[in-house]
């Protein structure tokens, strides 16, 4: 009995390492990191006894990352979660970008499809001035082709 | 965000995937790569089934016939916009009656009928997205019996295909019980189709349909009213916007009888469901029952109504009526309520399980038509080609709707 309660304990407690580009080692329990499709298959391909090795992601992003999978592994409930995942992605645009890149990266699609809400949530109502300088796109229309596109839905720029 | 850098094309795609239409509008003109991503098909068609459902309703002031609105219904803080609509979308001249016939990704499909000094009548049905502002006079029917005042009363309805990806606009005449001339436009060939069958039913067919996934359902009640009281079945005609086919659907009632009982059909999460509303000892009680394995399964009793309802007193008066025009959002029960003696009409919203209704609009001046269509704003093209840009080379009937 208490041999069979010992392995049950040591497999759902199983812990994997992770390691960000810039070599901080998080220990993240399996349940919890296996939310990430990249992860989950870097496990398989026999990284889990040792250090995963997560080489597009920096401590302070992956630190941030963590913090999120094992609150969504945690069992809250809906209504908490929520909550938290409100608070998780209020934060500065630049975190937001790193969040972002890390969670396309890491195949979390849950996560991904949060920042995005978020960062359309925070854009919608700016001019594409504003969005040019925001993302860093260069305008590569004519100045003629731009009035043409904006004459066609000018009410959409009131 | 960084100076410089720039999000991967996916990325983007997932942020632009959740912004509203107008944003998207605008952000056309960030540059090329946008442009291309925002106005290509495969965008288009994802982009609203993230949008928030809602109701669509048009309402009219009873002062001004001419004065037509678009009611929105959303889970918002506040839950109903009203815009006006230029009555120049409808009509040019002056429009005497204008319905929803049906909605489907954004573009609606609306019947206006006008009258011109003559006394003749012209019937027009304009496709319209609300979300983009552009609509589309659509070509008249073969038939001239759907564009007379007679066709005014004429079955109709408009669904998307998920198979054929076309969408369809259909009229049934029911001037004769034995045949069913009807009539299918295709946006996708920009043209009618007559189709004539023999009534599976034999029935007259009864104002109020409901399509669901692409097959549209209609209450074929008997003309005679002693039969339908005593109606046990509920027939229903269908229509399969695919093969272009009538077929028939006969279900028993989960009643003894109809008795006094409106019957109307609408959706509830993508089923067929069907409402009954009677008025029983001076009480009002609504059922809504949804169709699962060929049978009515009951899905809310509202008995009795809770006291919220009725408070402007029409229950004293003869023409009092309250009419579930939908189901909102899959949840709660879009209730109108009104007299033509007295003109103030309601709308309300009653959630069956917490049994809590709220009224979101009390109006002395509109009146709303039959029912509310389900809506989603998209960016879709009332010309049926893939994207915008196929609409701005359209045939150049392409018009702006001006909402006020």
């Amino acid at each position: 009995m208490a041999s069979s309660e010992s392995t049950t304990t040591s497999t759902t407690t199983k812990v994997l390492r992770l390691k960000s580009s810039d070599n901080e080692i998080f220990g993240v329990e399996e349940k919890a990191a296996l939310q990430s499709e990249t992860i989950k298959s870097l496990a398989e391909d026999g990284y889990s006894e040792d250090v995963i090795p997560l080489f597009n992601v920096e401590k302070k992003t992956l630190a941030k990352i963590v913090e999120w999978l094992n609150k969504h592994a945690s069992g809250s409930s809906k209504e908490e979660l929520k909550r938290w995942d409100a608070d998780f992605v209020d934060v500065d645009k630049d975190v937001l970008y790193d969040l972002l890149l890390a969670s396309n990266y890491l195949n979390i699609e849950v996560l991904l499809h949060q920042l995005a809400q978020k960062v359309a949530d925070m854009i919608k109502g700016k001019k594409p001035e504003e969005i040019r300088q925001l993302f860093g796109i260069k305008n590569d229309f004519t100045p003629e082709e731009e009035a043409e596109i904006r004459r066609e839905n000018a009410w959409a720029f009131e | 965000m960084r100076i410089g850098s720039c999000l991967p094309e996916d990325m983007v795609r997932e942020i632009l995937l959740r912004l509203p239409v107008q944003s998207l509008l605008r952000f056309q003109t960030v540059c090329k790569q946008w442009l291309a991503l925002i106005t290509s098909s495969n965008f288009i068609d994802t982009h609203f089934q993230h949008r928030p459902k809602q109701s669509i309703m048009l309402s009219r002031g009873s002062s001004s016939y001419m004065n037509y609105s678009m009611s929105l219904l959303s889970d918002g803080k506040s839950r109903l916009e009203n815009r006006k609509v230029s009555p120049s979308m409808i009509n040019r001249n002056s429009t005497d009656y204008a319905c929803i016939v049906g909605s489907a990704n954004g573009l609606v499909c609306v019947r206006g009928i006008s009258s011109i000094y003559n006394g003749d009548s012209v019937i027009s049905y304009i496709l319209w997205n609300p979300a983009t502002r552009v609509h589309r006079h659509l070509p008249s029917p073969v038939s001239k019996r759907f564009d007379d005042i007679f066709g005014y009363k004429c079955a109709s309805g408009f669904a998307f295909h998920p198979e054929t990806k076309d969408y369809k606009l259909l009229m049934v005449d029911d001037s004769s019980p034995k045949c069913l001339k009807a009539e299918v436009f295709s946006l996708r060939t920009s043209s009618w189709k007559q189709v004539n069958q023999t009534n599976p039913l034999g029935g007259c067919v009864h104002e109020g349909s409901v399509v669901v996934k692409g097959i549209w359902y209609h209450i074929a009640f008997p003309k005679d009213q002693t039969t339908l009281k005593n109606q046990r079945v509920l027939p229903i005609l269908k229509f399969d916007m695919v093969s272009d086919a009538f077929s028939k659907m006969e279900v028993e009632l989960p009643y003894d009888d109809i008795g006094n009982k409106n019957i109307s059909l609408m959706t509830y999460k993508e089923v067929l469901a069907m409402s009954a509303y009677w008025d029983e000892a001076s009480t009002w009680r609504l059922d809504i029952w949804t169709m699962k394995n060929e049978c009515w399964t009951k899905l809310f009793m509202c008995r009795p109504f809770p006291e919220s309802i009725t408070t402007l007193g029409y229950e004293h008066y003869e023409d009092f009526k309250l009419r579930p025009l939908g189901i909102w959002n899959d949840k709660e029960i879009i209730l109108f309520e009104y007299s033509w003696s007295l003109h103030p009409y309601q709308l309300h919203l009653y959630d069956p399980l917490t049994k809590k209704s709220n009224v979101v609009i009390r109006h002395q001046q509109h009146e709303f038509h039959a029912a509310a269509h389900t809506y989603v704003e998209s960016l879709v093209s009332v010309y049926g080609t893939s994207g915008m840009q196929g609409a701005a080379d359209g045939d150049g009937r392409e018009r702006k709707t001006e909402v006020i």
